[in-house]
């Protein structure tokens, strides 16, 4: 056996040395083809995938039929609205007691690590509650635009969607994601450690069709959206953001918001802070002032070292993550494995990610598996070799305007470990080695 | 008009012109206003973007890659701007500062911007501002005096407070205090049932050391206005019964000047509030210039961090713990059964299912 995938390898090299003379002799139109046609045939040899499995006992008892095969399913009606399957019951959206005293203004964490794809479906979707979500009818809700506007407009949910609408992919993020762990290690999920994110398709009507639709007047600078619930929030948008890709948002993921979400519409504002995506969405008044909302001065501000606070920090930097393997899972022995995970910038579209096995001394350029777009999850996948000796695993983004994701160490010099908000450093999973009490384990450690 | 405007104009005449000298074919294409913007490049049927373009036609200007449009660039992260201090200058093109001295400062209508630097959120607002737009009609027009009560804003330069002479004395406003807030905020907005003081929290919010606790955030130290604690209370307590009309504008009022006496704040340059100060807007507007912090408050400077995408052999500096130990990490802490202990304690019937998450979901 080894033989033959020596010959192989052997063979392959010779192909690959025609194939580069080929090139060098025959000019680019032709010898594009050649070295196509050439590498394929020569690359895969269908005998060298054996090599994987040599030492593994092979199954030799026959297959029988389950249970599944020989009676029915459910018919077609036996649900009007899908649900997972009954195996996925562990993958929920989870919270932790002991963030606040009440169930009513708190947040759920999305299970990031059994994410897959771009797209968190929407029961997942992680929830941040200022008071309780209550059940609006969209029949009776509606939307107002006033203040430095020519013509005060009040538009029903049918009025909306009538409207020009716009279709398109964001993350929702908590700025408060990853700040359980700015003073050290709590927790030992990624759904604890980014959780309080997710990444939907939005429909709405993009908020400058709605502006000036009445008419927004020069001086009108700001935006105070607020919500119909018993939170009342509010948050001061400025003109400038509110007219680059804003939207009134009545759909994710093809259907009705949920009413976690804010139905029936909410304010998306790409790539900024969660709470700035005012929920049950009643009112837009158009202000030549930011109103200072608590949201915005009391909360949602971050502490520096030196005792200053920063105010009015919309932008959600760039961060990823690596989901698999992480703290969730164990290794299974050493041997080839494909880390997976996903990259988001609030400025824009990321450009790289990287991966280090050595704490950060050197890197490799993880490969995109998903389209990458603007203020959106990217999917990033790298494959490594992994001997059974511990290892270090950390990722890097970097986005399109050149900002590079910093280490934890960083980040706390510059900003020190007081802000809550805005931890968007290097998360390390610490692989234990193959042979210890822990073998395989993959703990969530901090630099 | 834009420059884009005119395009779109010129590009919609090439497109009638073309159909009138018969030679398109297709009458499909010649009609609808979408196809203007690729009809003078060819006159087939249907105007093809790439995907590319439709991207940024969806998404705006993000995502084109050309070096104009990195706003955040090689030279910011080359510290040629200088120091996150020197971005706090009104005048940088990286600094969301706004120069309103006029205002008063932090005492006044204190502002933030969009930093002109970030030129691809100014350009597509400019565009999108700019941008041809039918009036749909589809909404009903509304009396501003309709808004009145929904428009409970109350901004910091008082615009939006009760009227002068509304309000009550703080002795009443402890009163109400304790029938609306104390059961969550204790007596003396000491905190209680795991919600947090609302008093007491020290002036000086500096750190020596990063592992401290958090500092309690409290009316004092952490609202740089007492016009947001107000426009807050209305809006949104008592948490479990908001927008109250049992308390009225006067008693709302009353609450903010019994926690602000709490607090220990001031009017007047330094004068204390007593029990028989009668609390109304204008008293609210006197404390509400001497916020102890208000001060301490900046715009959002970040990026904070400059970091280099080093792909090997890379610096001690971000290498590990920052100086190139790659052993040297914070782990959770270890149990009695030598294993971390993490904080992941569920309201899920009370049993920590987190143990078993995702396990074997692969």
């Amino acid at each position: 056996m080894s033989e033959t995938l020596e010959k192989v390898a052997v063979q392959t090299e010779e192909s690959r040395t025609q194939t580069r003379r080929a090139f060098i002799k025959g000019g680019l139109a032709v010898a594009g083809t050649v070295m196509f046609t050439k590498a394929a045939e020569a690359a895969y040899d269908p005998k060298s995938a054996v090599k994987a499995y040599a030492g593994k006992k092979e199954i030799t008892d026959v297959l029988t039929d389950g249970p599944q095969r020989r009676m029915l399913g459910k018919g077609i009606m036996s649900s009007t609205y899908s649900m997972p399957s009954v195996y996925e019951k562990e993958v929920r959206k989870r919270t932790l007691e002991w963030l606040t005293p009440d169930t009513l203004a708190t947040i759920s964490m999305t299970p990031i690590q059994s994410m897959h794809g771009m797209i968190v479906p929407n029961g997942l979707h992680f929830d941040r509650f200022h008071g309780g979500a209550p059940d609006i009818d969209p029949a009776t809700h509606k939307l107002v635009i006033h203040g430095l506007v020519e013509r005060p407009l009040m538009f029903t949910m049918d009025d909306l969607k009538r409207m020009p609408s716009v279709t398109r992919i964001h993350f929702l993020e908590c700025p408060a994601n990853g700040a359980l762990e700015w003073k050290g290690i709590q927790v030992n999920s990624v759904q604890w450690t980014h959780g309080m994110m997710s990444c939907s398709e939005w429909t709405g009507v993009p908020l400058s069709v709605l502006l000036k639709e009445a008419g927004v007047k020069p001086e009108g600078k700001w935006l105070l959206p607020e919500g119909a619930d018993a939170s009342g929030l509010v948050r001061s948008i400025p003109m400038e953001i509110a007219l680059d890709d804003c939207m009134v948002a009545y759909a994710m993921n093809g259907e009705a918001l949920r009413p976690g979400q804010g139905y029936p519409i909410r304010l998306v504002v790409p790539g900024c802070e969660g709470n700035m995506w005012v929920k049950y969405l009643r009112r837009i008044k158009v202000t030549d002032k930011p109103l200072h909302h608590r949201e915005e001065s009391s909360k949602y501000s971050e502490l520096m070292p030196d005792g200053t606070i920063q105010r009015f920090s919309w932008v959600q930097e760039t961060n990823s993550v690596i989901t698999y393997p992480s703290p969730d899972y164990k290794m299974s022995g050493p041997g080839r494995y494909v880390a997976k995970g996903i990259a988001w910038s609030g400025r824009g579209r990321i450009t790289h990610v990287d991966v280090s096995l050595d704490g950060g001394r050197n890197w490799k350029e993880a490969k995109f598996t998903s389209v990458a777009l603007p203020k959106a999850w990217t999917r990033f996948e790298f494959e490594f070799d992994w001997d059974g000796s511990e290892m270090l695993l950390m990722s890097r983004a970097t986005d399109e305007t050149g900002y590079v994701q910093p280490p934890m160490a960083q980040l706390r010099n510059a900003v020190g470990t007081n802000g809550v908000y805005h931890r968007t450093a290097m998360v390390t999973w610490l692989i234990h080695d193959w042979k210890g009490n822990r073998a395989g384990e993959i703990e969530n450690v901090q630099f | 008009m834009s420059s884009s405007n005119k395009t779109l104009l010129s590009l919609a005449i090439a497109t009638a012109l073309l159909s009138l000298s018969g030679c398109n074919d297709d009458n499909k294409s010649s009609t609808g206003a979408s196809s203007a913007p690729t009809a003078g490049k060819s006159t087939a049927a249907a105007p093809s973007k790439s995907m590319e373009d439709i991207i940024i036609d969806v998404y705006g200007g993000y995502g084109r890659g050309d070096e104009k449009h990195r706003y955040l660039d090689a030279e910011l992260n080359a510290g040629k701007f200088g120091t996150f201090k020197d971005r706090r200058d009104p005048n940088h093109p990286y600094s969301s500062e706004v120069d309103d001295k006029i205002d008063g400062g932090n005492k006044g209508n204190s502002a933030c911007k969009v930093p002109k630097a970030f030129n691809t959120v100014w350009e597509n607002a400019e565009r999108n501002l700019n941008a041809e737009q039918h009036f749909y009609g589809y909404g009903t027009p509304i009396a501003e005096a309709a808004m009145k009560k929904w428009d409970i804003n109350v901004y910091p330069d008082g615009e939006g407070l009760p009227a002068k002479g509304v309000g009550m004395t703080i002795a009443e406003g402890e009163k109400m205090y304790l029938t609306y807030c104390a059961m969550c905020h204790g007596e003396f907005a000491e905190g209680a049932k795991g919600y947090l003081p609302l008093v007491g929290g020290s002036l000086d919010m500096a750190a020596a050391d990063p592992t401290e606790p958090n500092k309690f955030r409290t009316l004092g130290n952490y609202w740089p206005y007492l016009t947001s604690f107000y426009d807050y209370i209305v809006r949104a307590m008592p948490f479990f019964a908001p927008v109250n009309e049992s308390i009225g504008e006067a008693g709302y009022l009353g609450i903010t000047g019994f926690i602000a006496f709490a607090e220990g704040l001031t009017y007047d340059g330094g004068k204390n509030l007593q029990e028989d100060t009668f609390f109304d807007s204008e008293m609210l507007m006197k404390v509400s210039k001497e916020m102890p912090n208000a001060d301490k408050f900046f715009c959002d400077d970040r990026p904070t961090t400059h970091t280099v995408r080093c792909m090997t052999n890379c610096d001690d500096s971000v290498v590990g713990d920052g100086k190139g130990n790659t052993k040297n990490f914070q782990r959770a802490l270890i149990g009695p059964d030598g294993k971390p202990q993490y904080n992941v304690l569920q309201r899920e019937d009370g049993a920590d299912v987190a143990a078993g998450v995702g396990k074997g979901d692969h």
